[in-house]
Protein backbone atom coordinates (compact mmCIF):
# COMPACT_ATOMS: atom_id res chain seq x y z
CA UNK A 1 0.00 0.00 0.00
CA UNK A 2 2.79 2.40 1.04
CA UNK A 3 4.83 1.35 -2.00
CA UNK A 4 1.84 2.02 -4.28
CA UNK A 5 1.36 5.46 -2.70
CA UNK A 6 5.07 6.28 -3.13
CA UNK A 7 4.89 5.20 -6.77
CA UNK A 8 1.78 7.35 -7.23
CA UNK A 9 3.50 10.42 -5.74
CA UNK A 10 6.58 9.74 -7.85
CA UNK A 11 4.53 9.52 -11.02
CA UNK A 12 2.55 12.65 -10.12
CA UNK A 13 5.75 14.52 -9.37
CA UNK A 14 7.31 13.49 -12.68
CA UNK A 15 4.17 14.36 -14.61
CA UNK A 16 4.12 17.77 -12.90
CA UNK A 17 7.74 18.34 -13.88
CA UNK A 18 7.01 17.34 -17.47
CA UNK A 19 4.01 19.69 -17.55
CA UNK A 20 6.18 22.50 -16.14
CA UNK A 21 8.80 21.84 -18.79
CA UNK A 22 6.09 21.89 -21.44
CA UNK A 23 4.87 25.27 -20.20
CA UNK A 24 8.45 26.50 -20.10
CA UNK A 25 9.02 25.32 -23.67
CA UNK A 26 5.92 27.18 -24.82
CA UNK A 27 6.93 30.35 -22.98
CA UNK A 28 10.39 30.12 -24.48
CA UNK A 29 9.22 29.82 -28.08
CA UNK A 30 11.54 31.98 -30.19
CA UNK A 31 10.23 35.51 -30.79
CA UNK A 32 12.07 35.77 -34.10
CA UNK A 33 12.56 33.23 -36.88
CA UNK A 34 15.68 31.10 -37.03
CA UNK A 35 18.44 31.64 -39.58
CA UNK A 36 17.38 30.51 -43.04
CA UNK A 37 20.07 29.68 -45.61
CA UNK A 38 17.76 30.29 -48.58
CA UNK A 39 16.79 33.75 -47.30
CA UNK A 40 20.45 34.58 -46.71
CA UNK A 41 21.55 33.46 -50.20
CA UNK A 42 18.58 35.25 -51.74
CA UNK A 43 19.57 38.55 -50.09
CA UNK A 44 23.24 38.20 -51.10
CA UNK A 45 22.37 37.39 -54.73
CA UNK A 46 19.86 40.23 -54.96
CA UNK A 47 22.43 42.66 -53.56
CA UNK A 48 24.90 41.67 -56.29
CA UNK A 49 22.25 41.85 -59.05
CA UNK A 50 20.92 45.21 -57.80
CA UNK A 51 24.39 46.76 -57.59
CA UNK A 52 25.16 45.53 -61.09
CA UNK A 53 21.98 47.04 -62.53
CA UNK A 54 22.37 50.36 -60.66
CA UNK A 55 25.82 50.69 -62.26
CA UNK A 56 24.10 50.70 -65.67
CA UNK A 57 21.57 53.40 -64.81
CA UNK A 58 23.53 56.06 -66.74
CA UNK A 59 22.40 54.11 -69.83
CA UNK A 60 18.77 54.26 -71.09
CA UNK A 61 16.28 52.31 -68.97
CA UNK A 62 14.71 50.94 -72.16
CA UNK A 63 17.98 49.14 -72.96
CA UNK A 64 17.80 47.32 -69.62
CA UNK A 65 14.06 47.04 -69.13
CA UNK A 66 14.02 43.24 -69.25
CA UNK A 67 16.70 42.99 -66.56
CA UNK A 68 14.94 45.64 -64.46
CA UNK A 69 11.59 43.84 -64.64
CA UNK A 70 13.29 40.53 -63.79
CA UNK A 71 15.06 42.09 -60.81
CA UNK A 72 11.81 43.60 -59.55
CA UNK A 73 10.18 40.15 -59.76
CA UNK A 74 13.06 38.61 -57.83
CA UNK A 75 12.85 41.31 -55.15
CA UNK A 76 9.12 40.72 -54.78
CA UNK A 77 9.76 36.97 -54.54
CA UNK A 78 12.21 37.59 -51.69
CA UNK A 79 9.60 39.78 -49.96
CA UNK A 80 6.92 37.10 -50.31
CA UNK A 81 9.34 34.42 -49.09
CA UNK A 82 10.12 36.51 -45.99
CA UNK A 83 6.42 37.17 -45.42
CA UNK A 84 5.63 33.46 -45.54
CA UNK A 85 8.08 32.50 -42.79
CA UNK A 86 6.68 32.34 -39.24
CA UNK A 87 7.85 34.97 -36.69
CA UNK A 88 9.61 36.84 -39.46
CA UNK A 89 7.86 40.22 -39.27
CA UNK A 90 11.03 42.29 -38.90
CA UNK A 91 12.78 40.86 -41.98
CA UNK A 92 9.50 41.15 -43.87
CA UNK A 93 9.29 44.84 -42.94
CA UNK A 94 12.85 45.33 -44.22
CA UNK A 95 11.96 43.77 -47.59
CA UNK A 96 8.77 45.83 -47.68
CA UNK A 97 10.82 49.04 -47.43
CA UNK A 98 13.28 47.72 -50.02
CA UNK A 99 10.62 46.96 -52.67
CA UNK A 100 8.17 49.81 -51.97
CA UNK A 101 7.82 51.83 -55.19
CA UNK A 102 6.72 54.86 -53.15
CA UNK A 103 9.91 54.88 -51.11
CA UNK A 104 13.54 55.38 -52.09
CA UNK A 105 15.31 52.04 -52.07
CA UNK A 106 15.19 49.50 -54.94
CA UNK A 107 11.45 49.79 -55.61
CA UNK A 108 11.63 53.57 -55.86
CA UNK A 109 14.91 53.49 -57.77
CA UNK A 110 13.48 51.32 -60.57
CA UNK A 111 10.51 53.67 -60.91
CA UNK A 112 12.76 56.74 -61.00
CA UNK A 113 15.11 55.21 -63.60
CA UNK A 114 12.15 54.30 -65.81
CA UNK A 115 10.67 57.79 -65.49
CA UNK A 116 13.92 59.65 -66.14
CA UNK A 117 15.34 57.14 -68.68
CA UNK A 118 18.94 57.85 -67.55
CA UNK A 119 20.47 58.90 -64.23
CA UNK A 120 23.67 60.83 -63.60
CA UNK A 121 26.91 58.96 -62.81
CA UNK A 122 27.44 61.16 -59.72
CA UNK A 123 24.02 60.19 -58.35
CA UNK A 124 24.60 56.51 -59.20
CA UNK A 125 27.95 56.51 -57.42
CA UNK A 126 26.43 57.83 -54.19
CA UNK A 127 23.20 55.88 -54.40
CA UNK A 128 24.85 52.49 -54.91
CA UNK A 129 26.58 52.89 -51.53
CA UNK A 130 23.24 53.48 -49.80
CA UNK A 131 21.71 50.42 -51.47
CA UNK A 132 24.69 48.24 -50.55
CA UNK A 133 24.25 49.28 -46.91
CA UNK A 134 20.50 48.65 -47.08
CA UNK A 135 21.02 45.08 -48.33
CA UNK A 136 23.65 44.61 -45.62
CA UNK A 137 21.02 45.33 -42.95
CA UNK A 138 18.89 42.46 -44.31
CA UNK A 139 21.89 40.14 -44.61
CA UNK A 140 23.19 41.19 -41.18
CA UNK A 141 19.88 40.46 -39.48
CA UNK A 142 19.50 37.07 -41.15
CA UNK A 143 23.03 36.00 -40.23
CA UNK A 144 22.49 37.16 -36.61
CA UNK A 145 19.50 34.89 -36.08
CA UNK A 146 19.74 31.65 -34.14
CA UNK A 147 21.19 28.87 -36.32
CA UNK A 148 19.24 25.58 -36.39
CA UNK A 149 22.24 23.83 -34.78
CA UNK A 150 21.99 26.13 -31.76
CA UNK A 151 18.47 24.85 -30.96
CA UNK A 152 18.41 21.43 -29.35
CA UNK B 1 24.31 74.36 -46.16
CA UNK B 2 22.46 71.20 -45.23
CA UNK B 3 20.72 71.46 -41.83
CA UNK B 4 21.96 68.26 -40.24
CA UNK B 5 20.38 68.96 -36.83
CA UNK B 6 16.93 69.37 -38.38
CA UNK B 7 17.45 66.14 -40.32
CA UNK B 8 18.51 64.32 -37.14
CA UNK B 9 15.42 65.50 -35.24
CA UNK B 10 13.09 64.40 -38.07
CA UNK B 11 14.85 61.07 -38.28
CA UNK B 12 14.53 60.44 -34.53
CA UNK B 13 10.82 61.27 -34.63
CA UNK B 14 10.28 58.87 -37.53
CA UNK B 15 12.26 56.11 -35.86
CA UNK B 16 10.40 56.43 -32.56
CA UNK B 17 7.50 54.64 -34.25
CA UNK B 18 9.74 51.78 -35.39
CA UNK B 19 10.95 51.05 -31.84
CA UNK B 20 7.73 52.03 -30.04
CA UNK B 21 6.81 48.56 -28.77
CA UNK B 22 10.03 48.13 -26.79
CA UNK B 23 10.56 49.00 -23.15
CA UNK B 24 11.72 52.53 -22.36
CA UNK B 25 15.34 51.53 -21.66
CA UNK B 26 15.64 49.48 -24.83
CA UNK B 27 13.83 52.15 -26.84
CA UNK B 28 16.34 54.77 -25.69
CA UNK B 29 19.22 52.47 -26.62
CA UNK B 30 17.77 51.86 -30.07
CA UNK B 31 17.20 55.58 -30.64
CA UNK B 32 20.75 56.32 -29.51
CA UNK B 33 21.97 53.70 -32.01
CA UNK B 34 19.94 55.49 -34.67
CA UNK B 35 21.49 58.80 -33.62
CA UNK B 36 24.96 57.25 -33.85
CA UNK B 37 24.05 55.95 -37.29
CA UNK B 38 22.94 59.41 -38.37
CA UNK B 39 26.14 60.99 -37.13
CA UNK B 40 28.13 58.36 -39.00
CA UNK B 41 26.34 59.47 -42.17
CA UNK B 42 26.81 63.17 -41.49
CA UNK B 43 29.83 63.15 -43.80
CA UNK B 44 27.71 61.82 -46.68
CA UNK B 45 25.02 64.41 -46.14
CA UNK B 46 27.50 67.28 -46.12
CA UNK B 47 29.18 65.81 -49.23
CA UNK B 48 25.84 65.60 -51.06
CA UNK B 49 24.93 69.18 -50.17
CA UNK B 50 28.28 70.26 -51.66
CA UNK B 51 27.63 68.16 -54.79
CA UNK B 52 24.23 69.84 -55.08
CA UNK B 53 25.78 73.29 -54.71
CA UNK B 54 28.44 72.45 -57.34
CA UNK B 55 25.80 71.16 -59.75
CA UNK B 56 27.10 67.57 -59.77
CA UNK B 57 23.68 66.28 -58.71
CA UNK B 58 20.24 67.80 -59.14
CA UNK B 59 17.88 68.87 -56.36
CA UNK B 60 15.79 65.77 -57.17
CA UNK B 61 18.88 63.57 -56.87
CA UNK B 62 19.69 65.15 -53.51
CA UNK B 63 16.18 64.67 -52.20
CA UNK B 64 16.09 61.06 -53.41
CA UNK B 65 19.43 60.31 -51.72
CA UNK B 66 18.28 61.93 -48.50
CA UNK B 67 15.06 59.93 -48.42
CA UNK B 68 16.98 56.75 -49.27
CA UNK B 69 19.24 57.47 -46.30
CA UNK B 70 16.19 57.78 -44.05
CA UNK B 71 14.89 54.45 -45.38
CA UNK B 72 18.31 52.99 -44.66
CA UNK B 73 18.16 54.34 -41.09
CA UNK B 74 14.82 52.56 -40.64
CA UNK B 75 16.29 49.34 -42.05
CA UNK B 76 19.21 49.65 -39.62
CA UNK B 77 16.84 50.21 -36.67
CA UNK B 78 14.87 47.11 -37.72
CA UNK B 79 18.09 45.11 -37.91
CA UNK B 80 19.09 46.20 -34.40
CA UNK B 81 15.61 45.35 -33.13
CA UNK B 82 15.78 41.89 -34.74
CA UNK B 83 19.26 41.20 -33.41
CA UNK B 84 18.12 42.20 -29.92
CA UNK B 85 15.24 39.72 -30.16
CA UNK B 86 17.61 37.01 -31.42
CA UNK B 87 19.94 37.65 -28.46
CA UNK B 88 17.02 37.37 -26.04
CA UNK B 89 15.97 34.11 -27.73
CA UNK B 90 19.50 32.76 -27.32
CA UNK B 91 19.41 33.71 -23.64
CA UNK B 92 16.04 31.98 -23.19
CA UNK B 93 17.41 28.85 -24.87
CA UNK B 94 20.44 28.87 -22.58
CA UNK B 95 18.18 29.21 -19.51
CA UNK B 96 15.93 26.43 -20.78
CA UNK B 97 18.94 24.11 -21.28
CA UNK B 98 20.11 24.86 -17.75
CA UNK B 99 16.65 24.20 -16.28
CA UNK B 100 16.30 20.98 -18.28
CA UNK B 101 19.74 19.86 -17.06
CA UNK B 102 18.80 20.55 -13.44
CA UNK B 103 15.50 18.67 -13.78
CA UNK B 104 17.30 15.66 -15.25
CA UNK B 105 19.69 15.61 -12.28
CA UNK B 106 16.80 15.77 -9.79
CA UNK B 107 14.65 13.05 -11.35
CA UNK B 108 17.53 10.75 -12.26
Amino acid sequence: MLQTFTNYIGRTHRVAILVAIGILLTACAPSISQFNETAYQQAVQLKVKSMSLIDKANEPYSAHEEAAVQLKQNLLTAYEYAKGRPSNEISTRQWEIMVDAERNLMGGFLVRWKEQETLSPAFIGEYSKVIADAFDTIIGLESGKIKPGEVE
Amino acid sequence: MFDFDAFLETLKTDLTEVVSDFGEDLKDDLLNDAGDFAFQTKEDLIKWSKMLKDGEISADDFEFLLKAKKDLAEMEALKQRGLTQAKLDKLKLAIMDTVAGSVKKVIA
